[in-house]
């Protein structure tokens, strides 16, 4: 599947055009920035570092809208992105522990920092691991991403 | 000043940058999380001043919370473009790309500039409204699309300079 996944046009398309790849690749990097920034907005609210007196719905909430459309970006590029290459970087323990952490990270939001937004009067240290938790894996989905790309 | 770049790359850090085995592409990651760090905290600032996100704070409280952090990120990205600008000056400084981002970086000083000098001036009448007038919003769009061009132009800049 993946080798027909490589030999598609899109992917032949991708390949063959240097402005392609340089530009996907520039709206990748446009739409993590707004993941980072909504992770960092979020989790350094939940840790109490950054507008602590604020109430975590109008924080958590703008942050998750935010999260979305900058995944939306970030995964569609990136797809595009690896499709030329995909059998290579299934294979490419930088690029699976990426994946991982990607898909940990949006459980993460999903399940645990999302629905703080909707509880009051969470446990402050809920808030504080699921903070720490959800900054960590992002970093490392960034991490990740920058060593997947400069090492290959 | 052009004569200088050669000579920026032929410094010691230069060489190191290009020649150490992992020096650029630390450099490259520390720059990018630097880059995501600040530009990702930044654009809620610029948000609160559009009247699109955080709106139940007042603008200066925003503003006072959000810089430190931003600050921090911000450091880390200059120091880290800044020695790779050493490792490949003059490179750098033929592409296109790096002179779009270099003129984006400078508006979006002027316009952090012009804001803290002339807008933010009246701020005691609209610190706490969900929208801010209409220079205020301007101030938060400029710096929006600014930095939207430098991590674009940044990226491009990858792909075009070798």
């Amino acid at each position: 599947m993946l080798d027909a996944l490589q030999a598609s046009w899109l992917a032949r398309a991708v390949n063959e055009s240097q402005l392609a790849t340089a530009s996907l690749s520039a709206l990748h990097l446009l739409g993590f920035t707004l993941i980072m920034g909504s992770v960092m907005l979020g989790s350094l609210h939940l840790l109490g570092l950054l507008l602590a007196e604020q109430p975590t719905a109008a924080v958590v909430r703008p942050a998750a809208r935010a999260l979305l459309a900058g995944l939306c970006l970030s995964v569609v590029t990136g797809v595009l992105l690896v499709m030329p290459r995909a059998s290579g970087a299934v294979m490419n323990p930088t690029f699976r522990l990426k994946m991982l952490l990607l898909v940990l990270g949006v459980l993460l939001h999903v399940f645990v920092v999302a629905p703080l937004a909707a509880r009051a009067h969470a446990g402050v240290w809920t808030r504080r691991l699921s903070g720490l938790a959800s900054l960590m894996v992002w970093v490392g989905v960034a991490v990740a991403g920058c060593a997947f790309i400069l090492l290959e | 000043m052009l004569a200088m770049l050669p000579a920026l790359e032929a410094t010691q850090v230069g060489t190191l940058v290009r020649e150490s085995l992992y020096g650029f592409p630390i450099l490259v990651g520390l720059h990018v999380l630097g880059l995501t760090f600040s530009v990702g905290l930044l654009l809620w600032f610029d948000l609160r001043l559009l009247g699109f996100a955080l709106t139940s704070a007042r603008v200066t409280h925003v503003y006072r919370r959000l810089i430190p952090w931003a600050t921090v990120g911000f450091v880390m990205m200059a120091v880290t473009g800044a020695l790779l600008f050493t490792g490949y000056a003059a490179s750098a400084w033929g592409n296109p790309y790096f002179r779009v981002k270099a003129a984006a970086i400078v508006l979006a000083g002027l316009n952090a500039l012009v804001y803290h000098r002339s807008t933010e001036r009246g701020i005691a009448g609209w610190d706490a409204e969900v929208r801010p007038p209409r220079a205020a919003r301007l101030a938060g769009a400029v710096s929006l699309l600014a930095w939207a061009v430098v991590i674009l132009c940044g990226r491009m800049m990858a792909y075009t300079m070798y």
